[in-house]
C-alpha cells in the first residue's frame, strides 16, 4: 500500500497522506504500481469527460483533457519531453547534451517539441469515438506509465544522481513483471486492439530508448518522461485505428469493448 | 546534381549519403537548389498527408502533417523563427539583437512565436480542402525555401564571422538565384498552373517586405531571419492556398 501511495505521490499532484522518509529502494519498488496509477488517471479523465458531455463541445473537452493531463501530473512528463528535445534534437556537440538536459531553461527545440506533442495529443483525444472513450483513456495513460518502468529496468542510467537514478536504483525485473501484468489488465477492456497497443507501446519505447542511447550514454528521468509522452500520443493516435481495423476484419463479430 | 543532395542535407534530417570532405563553400552553393528541395519536402508532406487522411480522423491527420514537417526538417527554420523573434524584440541596438539571436535559451516572445506557428500550421491545414491539399502542401515549403534564396540574393548579410549563413550569402550569386527561382517558378506552374504562379509571386513579395522590415532593426539579415521569413511565407501560402487554388 505504501508503495502504491508513493507512486501516486510521484505521478500526480494529488495530496497523499504519506508521513515517512522515502528511500531509493522504496521509490524503485513503487514503479510496479505505475500502470495502475496511470489507469486511475485515465479513468478520472474519462469520468470528467463524460460528465462534461452536455456542457462542452468535443473540441473543448479534448483541450481540457490535454490541460488536465499536464496539471494532474504536475507537468512532470512534458517537462521531461521538453528538456530531452533541447538536449537530444538540437545540433550541439555530443559532450554538451547531458549539460543541456540538466539545464532548467528552455530552448527552441523544447518549445517546438512541446507544441507539437500537445497538438498531436489534442487531435488524437478529440478523435477517440465516444463508445470507446473510457477504455481508451484508461489504456493509453496506463501504457504511457508502464513504458517508464520498462525503460528504467531495461536500459542503463546516464547519471549516478538525480530523480531518474533514484528510481532506477530500486527497480528490477520483479517490478517490470508486476507492472506488465497490471498494464495487460488495464488494456484488456480494449480487447485485441488494447493488446496491439501494448505491442505498439513496447516498440515505441525500445526505438526511442535506442535513439536516446545513441546520443547520451544512458537514460535519465527526463528521458523517461519523454518516452512516456511519446507512448501516450502513439497509443492515443493508434488505439482507435486498431479498434476500427479489428471491428472491420471481424465483420463486427468482435465488439469494440471486450469482454 | 550533387548540390541538391547537399541542399537536402542542410534543410532536412533525412539519412542521406554524405561525402566526407564537404566544404562550407559547397554547402553555400547548394542554396541554388533550395526551391527544388522545398518542393521535395512538400512532396513528402503530401505523401504523408495522403496516407494519414486514409488512416486517421481529419484532425489527427492534420496534426500528423505538422509533426511530419517538424520531423523532416528537424525544426530547422522554426528554430530560426524563435531565435529571430527573440532577437528582433530585444535590445536597444542592433548588436544586442544580433547577440540575442545567438542565445540557446528562448525568451517569451520566441516561445510564443514558436507555439503560435505550430498551432497556426495546424489551423491552416484544417482549412485546406481535399482537392487543394496536394498542390498546397507541395507549394508551401517550396515558396518558403524560394523566399530564402531570394532573401540571400537581395539583402545584405548581418554578421561578419564565417558560418553556414555567410557561405549561403556568398553562394547566392545573381545567376544561381535566377536559376533556382526559375526552377521554383516552374514547379509552381506545374503544381498549380496560374494559381501556383500567383502563390509564388505573392510569397516572394511578402518575403521581400518582411526582409525590409527586418532591415529596420538590423544592419543585415542573418540565417535566423531568413528561416523566420521562410516559416511565415510558408504559412501564408498554406492559408492562401484554398482561396487561390480553388478559385
Amino acid at each position: 500500500m505504501t508503495a502504491f501511495l508513493i507512486a501516486v505521490q510521484f505521478l500526480t499532484c494529488l495530496p497523499v497522506p504519506l508521513r515517512l522518509k522515502i528511500d531509493a529502494t522504496m521509490m524503485g519498488r513503487s514503479m510496479r504500481w505505475f500502470p495502475a496509477v496511470g489507469a486511475l488517471i485515465g479513468l478520472g479523465l474519462a469520468l470528467i469527460d463524460a460528465a462534461l458531455v452536455p456542457v462542452l463541445s468535443p473540441e473543448l473537452r479534448a483541450a481540457l483533457l490535454v490541460g488536465l493531463l499536464i496539471v494532474l501530473t504536475g507537468a512532470l512528463h512534458i517537462d521531461g519531453l521538453m528538456d530531452s528535445c533541447d538536449a537530444l534534437l538540437a545540433p550541439v556537440p555530443a559532450e554538451r547534451r547531458l549539460e543541456i538536459l540538466w539545464d532548467s531553461r528552455v530552448g527552441s527545440f523544447a518549445i517546438v517539441g512541446a507544441a507539437t506533442a500537445l497538438l498531436l495529443k489534442y487531435a488524437a483525444i478529440l478523435a477517440i469515438p465516444s463508445a470507446s472513450r473510457v477504455v481508451t483513456l484508461v489504456a493509453l495513460v496506463a501504457l504511457s506509465r508502464w513504458s517508464m518502468v520498462y525503460a528504467a529496468v531495461r536500459y542503463p542510467a546516464a547519471r549516478s544522481t538525480g530523480l531518474g537514478h533514484a528510481y532506477k536504483a530500486g527497480v528490477g525485473p520483479r517490478e517490470l513483471a508486476i507492472a506488465t501484468a497490471l498494464v495487460v489488465i488495464a488494456v484488456l477492456p480494449s480487447g485485441v486492439a488494447g493488446l496491439a497497443a501494448l505491442v505498439l507501446a513496447w516498440v515505441t519505447t525500445v526505438l526511442l530508448a535506442r535513439a536516446i542511447m545513441s546520443k547520451i550514454p544512458g537514460l535519465t528521468g527526463d528521458t523517461y518522461g519523454a518516452i512516456s509522452e511519446c507512448v501516450e500520443i502513439a497509443a492515443a493516435m493508434w488505439l482507435p485505428v486498431f479498434h476500427r481495423i479489428i471491428y472491420e476484419i471481424s465483420g463486427g463479430a468482435i465488439p469494440i469493448i471486450w469482454p | 546534381m550533387p548540390s541538391l543532395v547537399l541542399a537536402l542535407q542542410v534543410l532536412t534530417r533525412l539519412p542521406l549519403p554524405s561525402r566526407p570532405a564537404t566544404t562550407m563553400a559547397e554547402l553555400g552553393r547548394s542554396v541554388v537548389w533550395f526551391p527544388l528541395a522545398g518542393a521535395l519536402i512538400g512532396l513528402m508532406l503530401a505523401v504523408v498527408d495522403q496516407a494519414a487522411v486514409r488512416i486517421f480522423a481529419p484532425t489527427v491527420a492534420n496534426a500528423a502533417v505538422v509533426f511530419a514537417l517538424v520531423a523532416i526538417t528537424g525544426a530547422f527554420h522554426l528554430d530560426g523563427l524563435i531565435d529571430a523573434v527573440d532577437g528582433l524584440t530585444s535590445g536597444p541596438d542592433a548588436a544586442t539583437r544580433l547577440a540575442a539571436m545567438r542565445q540557446r535559451v528562448a525568451g517569451v516572445p520566441g516561445a510564443l512565436a514558436g507555439c503560435g506557428m505550430v498551432f497556426a500550421l495546424f489551423v491552416a491545414l484544417g482549412n485546406l480542402p481535399l482537392e487543394a491539399r496536394f498542390a498546397g502542401l507541395v507549394l508551401a515549403p517550396m515558396c518558403g525555401q524560394s523566399a530564402i534564396l531570394l532573401g540571400y540574393a537581395l539583402f545584405p548579410y548581418g554578421r561578419s564571422e564565417p558560418g553556414l549563413s555567410l557561405a549561403m550569402k556568398e553562394g547566392a550569386t545573381p545567376l544561381r538565384s535566377l536559376l533556382g527561382l526559375g526552377v521554383g517558378i516552374g514547379v509552381a506552374a506545374i503544381a498549380g498552373q496560374a494559381a501556383g504562379l500567383a502563390l509564388i509571386a505573392g510569397a516572394l513579395v511578402v518575403s521581400v517586405s518582411l526582409g525590409q522590415l527586418a532591415l529596420r532593426r538590423l544592419p543585415g539579415l542573418t540565417g535566423d531571419i531568413h528561416g523566420a521569413i521562410c516559416e511565415v511565407t510558408q504559412l501564408g501560402v498554406l492559408l492562401a492556398a484554398p482561396a487561390v487554388l480553388l478559385r
